[in-house]
């Protein structure tokens, strides 16, 4: 026949690689909100700071597991690490999470010392692993505690651009190849990085509210608020980049609209058009509009920002979803498209899926038990 | 907390220094240890593997020929149906040991729908002449209920049309396009020919009067192509099938416990021809030699 078929039967990329861009967002969007505190002082965000920090670290825990599930030899992903290959778009990848990940546990370390320390006097298995991980030295004063905010912040400081650079090149993963026209953009990365600050401002808040509600904590007020403020500005930002990059591609009617044009009409006219804009997109940005610019009572504006930030965690997801298993719709040929749809218990399937996403929330409990991420939480009153 | 920092307010940092001098020095070392003595030798890759794999792959494939030592009568059947340009070893994987052993080691035998869609899913890269279904809207077309049946219930993979003849010496004829050759796959297409479309190669026209008397049989909303199929050979050619093996009806015809209420006609087989005649003469009969009329007129047929 003169030629291979391309093989289109089985879309590669699955699920698992929905959820890498996008747990590797909420860990940049998490980190990016603690620095609003400890970098730029907003004051406001100080009962958040530390689960943000904490948050962040959690799931980065788990940002690459998806990857690994995903891998038919898990084992050799370390060989990107052990003989890097700077041509490598995924080996660059290795090494800016290797290096992150180092960052945040290093702030953690410098922001909570305080905490393990007195978590460690009180003794205990919990204790012993402590004083382990503040390497048995239980020194401190008003001098060290002095060191250890300089240090943060300097970590902070640095964490910003690396959080962009790590979820910028997520992104950059999708952007540079070239051979593929819907992920083929230089807007890519930075509609990622936009994207990722909104999916980690809009999980702090959604679990924010969770927790206190568990506890019975008071949330507080203006915290929420100036989260609901930020996340409007950034999913303002976010969805202007995602709808500049797709009215470019129509506006100038290049040779991939023919094919992107039917893609976004047959195959992504639900997850894309109606899910990703019109509901999840266009509905949280009234609602935070609305809770920014009008006083509404607490309680409202607390349902309100809780909903929009529900529906924006919908919306990043969604976003993945389409641009990581809508690129791969696309036949190889730009003739036409192929299926996906994810099975319920396969390997790389919904619940494994569903269960790498609720971990960092197991792990996030199991920290703060040990260190109190909300330390100064007021009990809600009858 | 502000104020000057000596360096003393900094000791405690200093166990986290060495500690992360000594992961440094541990990822050296470990690179030092993990990384092949011959890596990069000639690419990002270990140099001494170009050697190993010299001498360690052998060649795992052992051709049709071999096959047909033992398996004659499959590689007979094989050599003249649809499937004659697929080698053996594509569906039933490298039968070196098996070929070796005589036929004790194992060899692939696959099974459930993926292993025929892996061909024959309608992908949109695939040229337009090459078969490919959905499955589902093919069941439907042939009446198959029951969506856990196997391909293989119905088709053969060694003779999966059941051709009377040999595929490689059926009668050429020109090419015939189908809609997707020129139409990128799009979803909402019809199979109806909109009113504007320029006009090209029809069956009518060289085939007028049997298009015609077709049209008033019982098969008359089956496309002339779904029986008489079109293997495409180069640009311009191909071969077209006619085919009158009992078991080629049967493929739509056979009665049995997965069809649907609305299949085609379903008849019990071989129960069937045994019913209609015990004479030696009907002991071959096609069903063609009976049913001709739903079909084609015997006069129009050539």
């Amino acid at each position: 026949m003169d030629f291979v078929f391309p093989n289109e039967v089985n879309v590669t990329w699955t699920v698992m690689i929905v959820l890498y861009p996008y747990i590797t967002g909420l860990v940049a969007g998490a980190f990016i909100v603690s620095s609003l505190y400890h970098v730029f002082g907003v004051e406001a965000l100080r009962p958040v700071a530390r689960f943000s920090l904490a948050s962040a670290f959690v799931f980065l825990l788990f940002a690459t597991l998806p990857l690994l599930i995903h891998l038919g030899q898990p084992t050799r992903a370390f060989n990107i690490m052990v003989t890097p290959n700077f041509t490598s778009a995924m080996a660059g990848f290795g090494y800016i999470y290797s290096a992150y990940s180092l960052l945040v546990v290093l702030e953690i370390w410098f922001v909570m010392r305080s905490e393990f320390i007195a978590r460690a006097r009180r003794g205990g298995l919990v204790g012993l692993c402590c004083r382990a991980i503040l390497l048995g030295n239980l020194f401190e004063s008003d001098a060290t505690r002095a060191a250890d905010h300089r240090i943060a912040r300097v970590l902070a400081g640095v964490g910003i651009p690396m959080a962009c650079l790590l979820h910028g090149y997520v992104g950059f993963l999708f952007g540079s190849i070239k051979a593929n026209p819907w992920w083929s953009t230089p807007l890519m990365f930075v509609i990622f990085i936009f994207s990722a600050i909104v999916s980690g401002i809009a999980v702090l808040i959604f679990h924010y509210f969770v927790v206190s509600w568990i506890n019975g904590w008071k949330v507080d007020q203006p915290c929420v608020r100036s989260l609901g403020r930020y996340l409007w500005g950034f999913m303002i930002v976010a969805v202007a980049l995602e709808l500049l990059e797709i009215m470019s591609i129509a506006y100038k009617q290049t040779e991939e609209w023919e094919v992107l044009g039917q893609l976004i009409e047959q195959k992504l006219m639900i997850t894309y058009v109606i899910l990703q804009f019109l509901v999840f997109s266009l509905v949280p940005f009234l609602l935070l509009a609305i809770s920014a610019l009008f006083k509404l009572r607490d309680k409202l504006a607390n349902a309100i920002i809780w909903t929009a930030a529900t529906m924006l965690l919908f919306q990043v997801l969604l976003m993945r979803w389409n641009v990581v298993v809508g690129g791969q719709l696309l036949s190889k040929s730009m003739r036409g498209f192929t299926d996906y749809f994810p099975g319920l218990w396969e390997k790389e399937g919904l619940a494994v899926a569903a269960v790498i996403f609720t971990l960092p929330f197991g792990i996030l409990w199991v920290f703060n038990r040990i260190v109190p991420l909300f330390p100064n939480a007021e009990r809600r009153s009858a | 907390m502000s104020g000057q920092l000596e360096k003393n307010d900094f000791r405690h940092t200093y166990r986290l220094i060495a500690v992360l001098v000594l992961f440094v020095v541990g990822a050296a070392f470990a690179r030092w240890w993990a990384v092949p003595e011959t890596f990069g030798q000639f690419g990002r890759y270990r140099g001494a593997a170009v050697a190993s794999a010299r001498t360690e792959t052998v060649p795992r494939y052992v051709g049709e020929e071999t096959c047909a030592d033992c398996h004659e009568d499959q590689v007979e059947l094989h050599d003249k149906d649809a499937h004659a340009r697929v080698p053996c070893e594509t569906c039933h994987g490298p039968g070196k040991e098996h070929a070796e052993a005589e036929g004790e080691a194992p060899i692939a035998r696959p099974e459930g729908k993926g292993a025929c869609l892996v061909c024959h899913q309608r992908l949109a890269a695939r040229p337009g002449s090459f078969p490919q279904i959905e499955w589902r809207e093919h069941y439907k077309f042939v009446g198959v209920a029951d969506e856990s049946v196997e391909c293989t219930r119905c088709h053969d993979p060694h003779e999966p049309l059941y051709m009377d003849r040999d595929l490689r010496t059926a009668r050429l004829h020109p090419m015939i396009h189908r809609c997707r050759d020129c139409h990128q796959g799009r979803e909402d297409e019809s199979l109806e020919r909109p009113e504007n479309h320029p006009p090209i190669f029809e069956c009518s026209y060289c085939h007028g009067p049997i298009v015609e008397d077709f049209a008033g049989r019982t098969h008359a909303s089956v496309r002339c192509t779904s029986c008489h199929i079109f293997f495409r050979e180069d640009e311009s050619t191909g071969r077209i099938i006619r085919d009158a093996d009992p078991r080629f009806c049967l493929l739509c015809h056979r009665a049995a416990d997965f069809r649907s209420d609305d299949a085609p006609p379903g008849i019990e087989w071989p129960a069937h021809r045994e019913e209609m005649g015990t004479f030696p003469e009907d002991a071959d009969k096609r069903c063609i030699d009976c049913h001709r009329e739903n079909i084609h007129a015997s006069e129009v047929s050539q």
